[in-house]
């Protein structure tokens, strides 16, 4: 199981790169795992406003439909279309090609929940 | 974690194979091993093994066997010929489907049949309840259920059962085999829409049969994710999502199993009603021609927005790399290459209806 030192992570299995008030946002390795064969990417339009909790994306895998939430409030202001195109980038390289979104954070306070990466990797195998 | 699941004989080797098990008919089943995708083009290409332990298999023998047996599904039984395997379902007064199955003629008073795992219980207590009493009704709870599929199914079953002819035994036709001195069914069956076998033996024996089955060249084991993405592929219909006790046979686009020259049997007058007088609704293919997957439950409606059916099945083809389904739509919006929406979470994807085989 993968989970990069750089990163920080929420409890539903996303990875956050934080750069200032943006915020990149995937799914990690754990994730990719257990949802298998990711098929289809649905990503929320360039320019969304989303608040925390919502969720802005739907990961498609052969086996089913799984939505994604966002732990921060802010404005969608990238999205990776290549994603769109090559959804198994998702299962390959889930930290690096198959980032989501980049958020534009309204209130960077919200990030205060995130894991470490060492936490991260104890919560994964408290639940495995 | 509370689990009151049965298990199948080979519950050790999927654990220690990796699987992901999941709840399925009351049983503790591998959902995939490797992969749903790797498993489902490695069955098209060469050979897949399914443990399939938690279907229901029964016995039933007596001198009027075929004919009670026509009394409860749309087929003369007293015609197949010995060793011959045949698509049936049993139906309610109302025309609707109870299950489908399989059933083999082993000889002119047994009959071996072979029902969904969900059903089995309701299944028994309708043989049960239609069956007289000098027809007997044997469930075979002792005995479990291995599926080989693929181009590649004879090669494997060959270095297995050298005695059996393979060239004599042809698609649904039934030979009695052996396997290590232990006596066995097989049937040129599947669900996959692949050449391949199903073998029945005694739940002991399962799991020598199962290591000696994975010793072949080409030969993987294959979950359940990939049975679904298998059977969806080919148009095959799965019992409670395709259909149900509310669809009939010629709802559910299964007319020909519907014997025209047979009557008498619970069900009838309704199902031969339907063959004169049509159908509400048709269960059709469903070719998703926007980027998008339509899942069981997506509503269909027609092209200027009134609502005609659902999705009933639906998922990612492998084989196609792109999405397919199955369900039911309005008669007059069933033929090949009407062009359908279909909402998912909100988004009308453009879709096509198309043949239930996909593969075609």
């Amino acid at each position: 199981m993968d989970i990069p030192s750089h990163l920080k992570y929420t409890a539903e299995h996303e990875w956050l790169e934080i750069e200032g008030n943006i915020v990149t946002i995937g799914i990690t390795d754990f994730a990719q795992s257990s949802l298998g064969d990711v098929v289809f990417v649905e990503l929320p339009e360039e320019g969304a406003e989303v608040s925390k909790g919502d969720h802005f994306a739907v990961v498609e895998s052969v086996k089913a439909a799984s939505e994604v939430y966002t732990p921060i409030s802010g404005k969608v202001v990238e999205i990776n279309t290549d994603l769109v195109d090559a959804p198994d980038m998702v299962n390959s390289n889930p930290f690096g090609d198959a980032w989501f979104v980049k958020i534009q954070m309204s209130d960077t306070e919200e990030l205060e929940d995130a894991l470490d990466a060492s936490a991260y990797e104890a919560y994964v195998e408290g639940i495995q | 974690m509370d689990n009151k699941n049965l298990k199948t004989p080979l519950y050790e080797h999927h654990i220690k194979s990796g699987a992901k098990m999941v709840s399925f008919s009351g049983y503790d089943m591998p959902i995939q091993y490797e992969g749903i995708k790797a498993e489902h083009l490695h069955t098209r290409a060469s050979c897949g093994v399914f443990d399939v332990s938690h279907m229901g298999q029964f016995l039933i023998k007596g001198k009027r066997a075929a004919e009670e047996l026509g009394k409860l599904t749309p087929y003369n039984f007293s015609k197949l010929p010995v060793h011959k395997c045949r698509y049936t379902v049993f139906c309610t007064p109302e025309g609707g489907i109870i299950d489908d199955l399989i059933v083999t003629k082993l000889a002119d008073d047994a009959f071996y049949l072979v029902v969904n795992g969900a059903t089995l219980e309701g299944d028994r207590e309708w043989l049960w309840k239609n069956l007289p009493n000098d027809v007997t009704l044997e469930d075979m709870t002792e005995f479990g259920l291995i599926a080989v599929q693929g181009p590649k199914a004879e090669e494997a079953m060959h270095l297995i059962f050298d005695e059996i002819e393979f060239s004599i035994l042809k698609k649904m036709n039934y030979v009695d085999a052996v396997f290590e001195g232990h006596p066995c069914r097989v049937t040129r069956t599947g669900y996959t829409g692949e050449d391949g076998f199903e073998i029945s033996i005694a739940n002991d024996m399962i799991p020598a049969l199962w290591e000696d089955l994975m010793a072949k060249p080409d030969v993987k084991p294959i979950g359940l994710g990939a049975r679904d993405s298998l059977r969806l592929e080919v148009g095959f219909p799965l019992y409670g999502h395709d259909m149900d006790h509310n669809t009939t046979p010629f709802e559910a686009s299964l007319g020909w199993i519907v014997d025209k020259t047979h009557d008498g049997y619970i069900g009838c007058e309704l199902i031969e009603g339907q063959r004169n007088q049509g159908i509400p609704r048709k269960r059709v293919g469903l070719t998703i021609l926007d980027k998008g997957i339509a899942r069981e439950g997506a509503v269909i409606f027609s092209e200027n927005g009134e609502e005609i059916g659902k999705v009933t099945s639906g998922g990612f083809s492998p084989t196609l790399d792109r999405a397919v389904a199955m369900g039911y739509v309005s008669t007059s919006s069933s033929s090949t290459d009407t062009p359908v929406l279909i909402d998912v979470r909100g988004r009308k994807l453009k879709a096509k209806v198309s043949p239930l085989n996909h593969l075609k």
